[in-house]
């Protein structure tokens, strides 16, 4: 064992080997190494941490993200709710969401044949955007696209309308929009403040 | 489902040959990582990065299901994934 490395592994590729993303003579390659690298072997415990961090993080459905309908198969897998919401360009759905519920979703269908890249602006009722996800994942032959909101905001959050706008942006800069999709939220989880 | 056999049967025998109380005690393992500093690190990253790193470390989806969800090649999701490993230790305050 040796407390310096002259060659020490980088990071991304010690979570390659801990997610088995890598093969043959590299994966026999970074696991000689560790075997004979305490530098090396820290940086690994470090990588599980992060790596076993996030995925806990995924398994809590608390983060506003576009995900894959694989990730919400596995998250029923484990047992966790999934709550999903699916709408049309230029529909509305009545949408509520409960204490049992794990993962709260929304399926925004959508043409996305030709789109380079799309933005998805978050709007207030009125239809003045709060934030904007940029450059969101897509899939062009999915015809939809899944966000998941953050389900610990959403159980917080009182009864009000939330309006998408899935955009297209042009390498000019220019703005088309996909849809437009309206989101009435119903509280349905009691206030705990007073008069709440 | 064999797959996630296997790939739990190799993560234990990396833990036993590398730090197996990390994870056999949750409570021991997970205080090393600040998980709110981590909300605010994930939430820093790019759209597609963070839907890379969910997608992978969560549902252990190979590079090609990835790449087929995101219309991207495997080398550019592997690029992205490198990309917010390095960007997530950074934020977390890891020495690189």
């Amino acid at each position: 064992m040796t407390a310096n490395c002259s060659k020490p592994v980088d990071p991304a590729v010690l979570s390659d080997y801990w997610i088995s993303r890598l093969h043959g003579p590299e994966e026999d390659a970074v696991e000689e190494h560790l075997m004979q690298c305490d530098t090396c072997g820290n940086r690994l415990r470090d990588v599980i941490a992060l790596a076993e961090g996030i995925r806990r993080l995924a398994h809590e459905g608390s983060i506003r993200m576009i995900v894959s309908e694989k990730l919400l198969s596995r998250a029923e897998e484990d047992g966790r709710t999934v709550r999903r919401y699916t709408t049309q360009p230029g529909g509305s759905v009545q949408c509520t969401v409960t204490a049992d519920d794990d993962f709260l979703i929304g399926r925004l269908a959508a043409d996305l044949r030709g789109v380079k890249r799309a933005d998805l602006s978050i709007c207030d009722g009125a239809g003045i955007e709060l934030l904007r996800l940029e450059d969101i994942p897509i899939n062009a032959d999915s015809g939809s696209v899944i966000l998941q909101e953050s389900v610990t905001s959403a159980k917080a959050a009182p009864t009000n309308t939330m309006i998408m706008r899935l955009l297209s942006v042009e390498s000019s800069g220019d703005e088309r929009q996909i849809g437009e999709y309206t989101f009435n939220h119903t509280r349905s989880i009691p206030d705990p403040r007073p008069g709440g | 489902m064999l797959d996630l056999r296997r790939g739990a049967q190799r993560k234990q025998r990396i833990l036993d040959q590398f730090g197996a109380d990390l994870i056999a005690s949750s409570a021991s393992f997970m205080p090393q990582l600040d998980q709110d500093r981590l909300t605010r690190c994930v939430q820093h990253l790019k759209e597609r990065e963070r839907t890379v790193v969910m997608l992978t470390y969560y549902d252990e989806q190979t590079g090609a299901d990835v790449a087929g969800f995101l219309g991207l090649s495997e080398a550019n999701v592997r690029v992205i994934r490198h990309r917010a490993i390095h960007q997530l230790r950074e934020c977390m305050g890891v020495a690189l």
